[in-house]
């Protein structure tokens, strides 16, 4: 099954790889937004977060050609380009602070909760649609579990950092974070089914 | 918990990155075997992009757009490995295509033929997928080109690399005098996340890289690897390695063969 609005994308990210810069200005206005708004949440830094949109659309510029649809669809693969350069780059600013403390210490409620945020309104309808329904589901995982969530995806951190972080023991992140993943795998089934 | 219960928690983990050591190497190691992980994976990924799209929307700077497609142009992708001056017309393209595909048809022994014809099948179709760009359709020609010009080497010499003698395989063509191997592979399932496959050379008791790859959906691939300087090959081996390669290799060699005399 091809999701909805995949084959647009597809013929575009081939485009791409035939070298079709048109394409890419398309490929950008698509998910142009998408790519920023995660890498900005990830760093919290308007800057970084545009360092980070454009690494992504060049690396996709230059090799759009190794793409695999059968592997992922082009959002996914678009969402894990720029999450791995925006932690990279999370990382590198860690490091330089030396301590993960320092990383706490900079969000005080733990984590600066980029998903307690609403939803914003100017994405297109499915886009706005499949972001609404697990922006409802992730608002209605309990606080323990988002927290988890929200330190592994936006934080890049390991069981052990959350652990550390939230001062839980390790077996409970681990229990929060498979049951955050499994409401969220349910919410995304059901919505592949409906669709 | 059920006897996968755990596995199904690490996968769940995984997709994030958030599992620690040596959980990530053992996860990885058991996923390559359990087609349960294997879904599971696809679906925590699915989960894992789902956290992105929930995540506050905003809209970049429009001067950024702008910024990204000019940053674009000066750097066209390029597929080709060896490079010629100026675009050649599509019409000369396709009579060099003709012609390359008579000579490397001509040239190949008997049992390598469909392998060929099924590379260069591939290749023509992705070049006729290209010709409403003249540049793309130049590069692809030389890389044709490029794959052509190593598997009419007069010192040709050619291996199958196989476990046992059954699918997955790959012929192996090494050329000493340009220094460059040619690689098919079929029925190769594609690297598991994480993961990539390494083709090496080995002389005796040492091994060295030729390069990584990676399949395609179909499970095949053909690919041109440079040989280092004055590395002899007497055997063709590719192991399972994680993603980026290994200095030597750190799993046993799944495909294995040793070279022939020159074809």
């Amino acid at each position: 099954m091809i999701p909805p609005g995949e084959q647009p994308d597809l013929q575009l990210v081939y485009r791409v790889a035939a070298g079709d810069e048109r394409a890419l200005a398309d490929l950008y206005d698509r998910h142009g937004s998408l790519v920023y708004s995660l890498a900005h949440a990830i760093l919290a830094d308007a800057a970084d977060a545009e360092e980070v949109t454009a690494d992504v659309f060049l690396k996709v510029w230059g090799s759009a050609g190794t793409f695999d649809p059968a592997r992922a669809r082009v959002a996914a693969w678009l969402t894990v380009l720029a999450r791995s350069r925006a932690l990279d780059r999370l990382r590198a600013r860690r490091r330089r602070a030396r301590t993960l403390e320092a990383a706490a210490a900079a969000a005080p409620d733990g984590l600066g909760l980029p998903l307690s945020a609403p939803v914003s309104p100017e994405l297109g309808a499915e886009g706005r649609d499949v972001a609404d329904r697990l922006a409802g589901v992730v608002a209605n995982l309990p606080e323990p579990q988002r927290r988890c969530i929200e330190l592994a995806y936006f934080q890049g951190l390991t069981h052990s950092e959350i652990a550390t972080a939230l001062d839980e023991p390790l077996g409970t992140v681990k229990t929060r974070i498979r049951a955050a993943m499994d409401k969220l795998r349910s919410a995304l089934e059901a919505y592949v089914t409906v669709e | 918990m059920n006897d996968h219960d755990r596995w199904t928690e690490w996968a769940a983990s995984y997709v994030l990155g958030a599992l620690d050591e040596p959980e990530r190497s053992t996860f990885e190691e058991h996923a390559e075997e359990c087609a349960q992980c294997r879904a599971d994976l696809s679906s925590y990924a699915d989960a894992a992009h789902g956290i992105a799209l929930a995540a506050p929307r905003l809209t970049p700077p429009p001067a950024l757009r702008e910024r990204i497609l000019a940053s674009a142009r000066p750097a066209r992708p390029v597929v080709a490995v060896g490079r010629r001056s100026g675009v050649p017309p599509w019409a000369a393209a396709a009579a060099v295509v003709a012609a390359l595909m008579a000579g490397a048809l001509w040239l190949s022994e008997r049992r390598s033929r469909t392998e060929l014809e099924g590379a260069l099948a591939g290749a023509t179709s992705e070049l006729a997928a290209a010709r409403t760009a003249a540049a793309d359709v130049a590069a692809s020609v030389q890389e044709l080109d490029a794959f052509i010009t190593a598997l009419m080497a007069p010192d040709l010499r050619a291996t199958t690399l196989t476990s046992d003698g059954t699918p997955p395989s790959a012929r192996f063509y090494w050329s000493p005098g340009q220094s460059q191997v040619v690689l098919a592979a079929f029925d190769l399932p594609q690297a598991l996340p994480g993961r990539t496959y390494q083709l090496w050379g080995i002389a005796g008791d040492r091994a060295f890289s030729l390069g990584t790859f990676d399949t395609q959906a179909d499970g095949q691939i053909r690919a041109l690897f440079s040989v280092p300087p004055n590395e002899l090959i007497e055997i063709g081996a590719v192991t399972d390695e994680p993603a980026g390669g290994s200095p030597q290799p750190t799993t046993t060699p799944f495909l294995l063969g040793t070279l022939a005399p020159a074809i």
